[in-house]
């Protein structure tokens, strides 16, 4: 048989009469249940004047387990539940009322109903009320019950058993008498399963109604019509409806089966919900009805409005990240460190740091991995260091196993599970973490040697910071053409944009690796998310969300650079790929989102940097084609798209915005004295162009294959360029006389 | 009160040029009273035009940028907010509002300049003062003319370039650049800034041993800055002119000049003499030769040398620009002294290196000073005394005595300070319809008449121009045209006069209504025209010239499209 533990709520105003035999009734029903191994009694009393709560307290020598308490709360039945249910500490949960018209027998029946479902209520079919309380019950309970909430239950029962985990996350505010439809009503739309059983509802036998038909009566009906009124719109607008029924439940960190360990509502495993096509469809209407309404009045046409709307968004997003260059050149934000204080810390006093380096087809930079993490200045004793390794990548291991690691680096085989990510891994060995803080280096990674100290520096001076980017460059910057614009956008993300983001108090898209994690902070938001493929940038907004913030830290790590246009598009679309699933994801719930990240500001950020992102890069392929049309054909019908105002808005985002941008390339090679990779970035507009391929490439991606992860390609830098050599044309000549029979 | 409060501070802070500003604001306001007073504050052609450039802006029957034409577009784009004030435009204090904030800064910047090289915060504010008293300058920083807008751009480029020099920052580079630009695009004598800051530059760089690589790198972001003047230049003349150096064509040939002020067709002038002259009518001639003769001083002694030479010879540079563009005759500069004209023309070019003349004086007593020799005090005092009674004479005799003559006897003036009588008649005949000019020689026309601008059909207005051209009697209700007989070979030149002037068809559709000094105003003939368009078949109703409520080039109208196919304007 199974052992139930179980908390009973008693609510109670002016019940001194029923106290000894309701008490006497439940410990019965306790010991004639055999499955109850554990229970307590939680009175929770509305400052009975007659003493009720002293009655029962005198009742605590006779029965251990009962505990009395005063509210603290707002005068009402519904409180008095909340209260006791937050005192509750055990997994099932019963309320009942004092009165005993509720029978306490009832409840081992009722916990045996947790077996189908999470919620059982009892059903008053058969009761002694008058004829008039009868009848607006039983009105009540078809108004309220089936036709508002469509439940068979009755909603004003008051008795009923749970399990306490319906309780997580659901947000009530309930009137005085209003809780027991809120409760179930809300419960039900987070999917637990309600359940009945029928008893007999009897009369009261000591003490008075607290129930005024009329009074009480209005207020539950009042209630009730206003609560499915606003939920009726949530019901229409589900962007608005939170929290989600996936968040009926806490983070799972037990879950092996995909290592997901967020609710699904906050992860990109699956990209439509009813909140992102209602949301699509809410904005798509919108959009509707204003373009009509403006081609109703001002006889403006739909696409010189698409048109003009474009171009805003130009100018927007142009005016942005000026403004965020600008704060960022202004007074940089990043954090420093000199060796005086980094000579400072002692090693005694330095936390476990874990080190995770998941790797994938690495073998060819074993020996680099080792160098780089064995240079790293911080205590070995102290240094948590694990490598996860894909069991049929047999290459690397064997490299590993060969390369004579150290003894703290622990080497962690990954279950053989989809989703096959980056992220997945990085769950699993967060499972594994040991460290107060942790940082994550790819295989290619060489951070500068004192990182973790000025890290650790870092976090201990800056509490409301959960995580610190450092800024990263690359070893190769000049090994190819792609190499060279790649590491001048580097430079200008990583000295200018992001600064300026933490200066404005933006949510930070952060990066894959040598991004450094209070572990807590990891634990406390769900870790990363394995299917989706960016999932630094989603990890930054999500720890913005709950209210942990990013800072730079001035320190840097090289990595490789792709150097093939082949490679760089495929690492390219990947990114694309996954900003378009975070901006999806996070904009399930775009209103809850701006209150839980600060606000507009924020909010509009976000906006701007994700979505935007992408929005802008497609938006270019369209653009220069239209420009491209014009010079060649000056077709009319692009004339007409654009009547002065716009072509004007335009044509100034096109020129102001190409060189103010082509400009902060030029100024951030310049900024790292990569002096020959200034004179490159004049040919930046050639790189967007193959950014908006790109972004092309992945919004159909995005679609066929979501969750693929283009692994991008290391050691290209290892391996040496053939030196140029004029063909030896002799030979060649040899080799053709001898395949032809000439000769 | 916490605005106050900055104020203050700042004030403490920056005395120096809280001084400089404010005598610099009531200065020129004072000056912009008394040349309303006296009717001189838009008495000169380029004065009206650059009135009328800046409201065409969006007051025009093709409003937008296509309007700004060749010239440098930075004057026009500043006033045409005050532009847009009608009184403000026919006054021409459009342009005082519109300089008044450049002209404080570039006397802020020249003091900056000074202070940053002497180190003495009096003698610095003597520098700026001296330049912001000049009446000349003062005049120009009343009224809608391009020297404010230059002078104020160059002394901040020298400024910045200096502080670049001092710290190596390359963000004082940048703004140097910027400065450039800015200066490019008020007059094209900015252009000669890039060689030479480049050259500056250079070696600079060269000297701190920069590698080839920063070199390289430096100057790409330099020139980036730098040369966005002259790419708007160049992309607008493009678009515009589907030429991107016609901006370079700009500015008459003596000749052309001559002709268009109606001069004889021979120079004898050589350009120094002759710009010096004019500078001593701008400047005044003891501070033009005590510049000349105290520059090179402060170039010899060892401390700060290079900051110096880069000071003086940037605010050097417009000299040198009119210089060479005098010598390559695409500029002139007449003054009485010397023939063909005996008169005063452009006299102005000479004044932009006002800063140089207050600099070079100030880094002469300051070089005297730091001397320790026994009489330095009495020759700085003497120096300092015989600038700023040049300066006070200066002013006394050109704003008081004999207020600006130099500038009304300008033979691109407009000689008479009333208002036109044309310009009157129009206002007073004018009912509704567009009215067809040139505006070359009627820009003041455009200004007094009170009419707005986009009720005027002229060179500007594109296609509407062209096919105007071809039946002024359908879109023109009246025109203004000048007798080639009467006036300058370019006004006669105009395609309207060319084409239509005396001609027996012209008379037949429109009668004079007014003529001054060979110029007329031109009325249709409405019987006659009501015939013509009967005849053609064309609506009453859709004929500017004849219906208020026409719609003027609805391209989409039937009548359009028969006046189109009828006479077939390519």
């Amino acid at each position: 048989m199974e052992q139930i533990k179980i908390s009973i709520i008693i609510p109670t105003y002016n019940e001194r009469e029923n106290a000894d035999a309701l008490l006497e009734r439940l410990f019965s029903m306790i010991l004639l249940d055999g499955g109850i191994v554990a229970h307590e009694f939680i009175v929770i009393d509305d400052h009975s004047p007659d003493r009720t709560y002293e009655y029962f307290d005198q009742k605590k020598e006779q029965y251990p387990f009962l505990r009395v308490y005063f509210k603290q709360g707002k005068k009402g039945k519904a409180q008095s539940i909340l209260e006791g249910v937050a005192l509750a500490k055990y997994d099932t949960v019963a309320m009942i009322d004092a009165d005993l018209q509720y029978p306490p027998e009832a409840i081992p029946e009722m916990i045996r109903g947790l077996d189908n479902a999470d919620i059982i209520v009892a059903n008053r079919e058969c009761n002694h009320e008058r004829l008039v309380r009868r009848s607006l019950s039983r009105a009540y309970r078809s108004v309220v019950g089936k036709l508002l909430f469509g439940t068979n239950v009755d909603v004003q029962s008051g008795l009923k058993v749970f399990r306490k985990d319906v309780f997580y996350n659901l947000k009530l505010s309930p009137t005085e008498w209003g809780f027991d439809y809120e409760f179930l009503f809300k419960a039900r739309r987070m999917r637990w399963k309600l359940g009945s059983v029928q008893i007999v509802f009897a009369e009261r036998i000591a003490g008075e109604s607290k129930v005024d038909i009329i009074r009480t009566g209005s207020e539950l009906l009042s209630g009730a019509l206003k609560l499915r009124f606003r939920y009726f719109f949530r019901s229409v607008f589900k962007f608005i409806d939170s929290p989600h029924y996936t968040e009926a439940k806490p983070l799972n960190y037990n879950n092996k089966v995909d290592f997901l360990f967020l609710q699904k509502i906050h992860s990109a495993k699956q990209h439509l919900f009813y909140e992102t096509v209602s949301l699509l469809l809410f904005m798509m209407l919108l959009f509707a009805g204003f373009s009509y309404a403006l081609s109703y009045v001002f006889g403006v046409g739909f696409l010189v409005f698409l048109s003009a709307l474009i171009s805003l968004f130009y100018l927007a997003f142009m005016v942005f990240k000026i403004r965020v260059i600008y704060l960022a050149m202004k007074d940089s934000p990043s954090i420093c460190y000199d060796n005086n204080e980094i000579a400072s810390l002692i090693d005694e006093d330095l936390p476990i740091y874990t080190i995770i380096i998941p790797l994938y087809k690495e073998a060819g930079v074993v020996d680099q991995i080792k160098k780089a993490m064995t240079s790293i200045d911080y205590p070995n004793d102290k240094l948590d260091v694990i490598i996860t390794l894909e069991e049929y990548d047999h290459e690397t291991i064997s490299a590993l196993k060969f390369a004579n690691l150290p003894d703290n680096y622990k080497l962690l085989i990954l279950p053989n599970v989809e989703p096959k990510t980056k992220p997945k891994a990085l769950n699993v060995a967060f499972m594994y973490a040991q460290g107060e803080y942790l940082v994550i280096y790819d295989a290619e990674i060489i951070p500068d040697p004192d990182q973790l100290k000025k890290a650790v520096l870092a976090f201990r001076e800056h509490p409301e910071l959960g995580s610190l980017q450092t800024r990263l460059d690359h070893y190769n910057p000049r090994q190819s053409v792609i190499s060279r614009f790649f590491n001048s956008e580097f430079a200008f993300h990583y000295d200018f944009f992001l600064p300026g983001l933490q200066k404005m108090n933006i949510p930070m898209p952060l990066s894959g690796h040598s991004t450094h994690f209070r572990t807590q902070a990891i634990y406390d938001i769900g870790a990363w998310d394995p299917y989706n493929v960016t999932e630094d940038c989603d990890l930054g907004i999500r720890l913005y969300r709950y209210g942990y913030r990013a800072g730079m830290l001035e320190s840097g790590s090289r990595e490789e650079a792709v150097t093939g246009i082949r490679n760089w598009v495929l690492q390219r679309t990947r990114w694309m790929k996954g900003f378009i699933q975070t901006s999806i994801v996070h904009l399930r719930h775009p209103i809850r989102f701006k209150n839980e990240i600060g606000g507009w500001g924020p909010f509009m950020g976000f906006l701007f940097i994700v979505p935007g992102g992408v929005l802008v890069n497609l938006l270019n392929f369209v653009s220069w084609f239209v420009l491209v049309t014009w010079i060649l054909f000056q077709p009319n019908f692009v004339q007409t798209l654009y009547p002065l105002p716009i072509l004007y808005l335009s044509t100034g985002c096109f020129i102001i915005g190409t060189f103010v941008f082509t400009f902060m390339n030029l100024l951030a090679a310049y900024h790292r004295e990569r002096y020959d990779l200034v004179k490159f970035n004049l040919l930046s507009f050639a790189y967007w162009m193959l950014l908006s391929y790109a972004t092309v490439r992945a919004a159909v991606e995005f679609v066929v294959r979501p969750y693929h992860w283009e692994k991008t390609e290391h050691g290209t830098h290892l391996v040496k360029k053939k030196p140029f050599a004029f063909p030896d044309f002799a030979e060649g000549f040899r080799r053709l006389a001898a395949k032809t029979t000439l000769f | 009160m916490a605005l106050i409060t900055r104020i203050k501070q700042n004030v403490l802070q920056y005395p120096g040029e809280w001084i400089v500003g404010l005598f610099s604001v009531i200065a020129s306001g004072a000056t912009a009273i008394r040349l309303t007073g006296l009717h001189m504050v838009s008495i000169l052609g380029d004065q009206s035009a650059h009135l009328i450039f800046s409201r065409l802006l969006f007051d025009s029957l093709t409003p937008g940028i296509s309007q700004l034409g060749i010239w440098p577009p930075m004057l026009h784009i500043v006033m045409a907010p005050y532009a847009a004030s009608r009184p403000l435009f026919e006054s021409g204090l459009a342009g005082f509002f519109a300089l008044i904030p450049f002209f404080a800064a570039s006397a802020i910047f020249l003091y900056k300049i000074s202070y940053r090289l002497i180190h003495s915060k009096w003698l610095s504010v003597f520098a700026a003062i001296l330049y912001a008293s000049n009446p000349f300058i003062l005049y120009y920083s009343a009224t809608p003319m391009m020297e404010i807008l230059l002078l104020c751009f160059i002394f901040s480029t020298a400024y910045y370039t200096m502080l670049w020099i001092e710290t190596d920052q390359l963000l004082y580079l940048l703004f140097a650049g910027l400065s450039i630009a800015l200066a490019t695009l008020s007059r094209f004598e900015g252009l000669l800034l890039i060689p030479a800051v480049s050259v500056i530059v250079f070696f600079r760089m060269i000297g701190r041993e920069y590698s080839y690589p920063k070199i390289e790198a430096t100057f790409i972001l330099f020139w980036m800055l730098a040369g966005i003047g002259v790419l708007e230049l160049a992309l607008y003349d493009l678009v515009y002119f589907s030429n991107p150096l016609a901006f370079i064509g700009i500015g008459a040939s003596p000749i052309w000049n001559l002709e268009g002020i109606g001069g004889p067709s021979v120079v004898f002038a050589g350009p120094i003499e002759t710009f010096l002259h004019a500078s001593y009518y701008m400047i005044g001639a003891p501070l033009v030769l005590l510049s000349l003769f105290t520059f090179i001083l402060p170039l010899i002694r060892k401390k700060d040398r290079v900051l110096r030479i880069t000071a003086l010879s940037i605010l050097a540079i417009p000299a040198i620009a009119v210089l060479i563009n005098m010598m390559r005759n695409s500029s002139t500069i007449y003054v009485p002294e010397f023939s063909p004209l005996h008169d005063f023309h452009n006299v102005r070019y000479a004044l932009t290196w006002m800063g140089f003349v207050s600099l070079s004086i100030t880094l002469f007593v300051s070089t005297l000073l730091s001397l320790k020799t026994r009489m330095v005090k009495f020759y700085s005092t003497l120096v300092l005394l015989l600038a700023a009674g040049a300066g006070i004479y200066h002013f006394y005799t050109f704003a008081m005595v004999d207020p600006y003559s130099v500038i009304a006897r300008d033979r691109s003036a407009i000689r008479s300070t009333e208002a036109n009588p044309v310009s009157i008649r129009l206002a007073r005949e004018y009912d509704f319809g567009y009215v067809f000019t040139n505006r070359f020689s009627n820009d003041k026309v455009l200004v007094e008449s009170g009419l707005p601008l986009r009720k005027f059909i002229y060179e500007g207005n594109e296609f509407h121009y062209d096919e105007t051209l071809e039946h002024p009697w359908l879109f023109a209700r009246f025109i203004l045209m000048s007798d080639p007989n009467k006036l300058s070979n370019n006004a006669a030149r105009s395609p309207l006069t060319e084409k239509w002037y005396g001609t027996p068809e012209f008379d037949a559709y429109y009668e004079t209504l007014y003529t001054y000094s060979g110029t007329s105003v031109y009325r249709i003939r409405e019987a006659a025209v009501l015939q013509y368009v009967t005849e053609k078949g064309i609506d009453v109703l859709n004929t500017p010239s004849l219906d208020r409520r026409a719609k003027l080039w609805d391209r989409e109208s039937p009548d359009w499209k028969k006046i189109d196919d009828k006479f077939l304007i390519q």
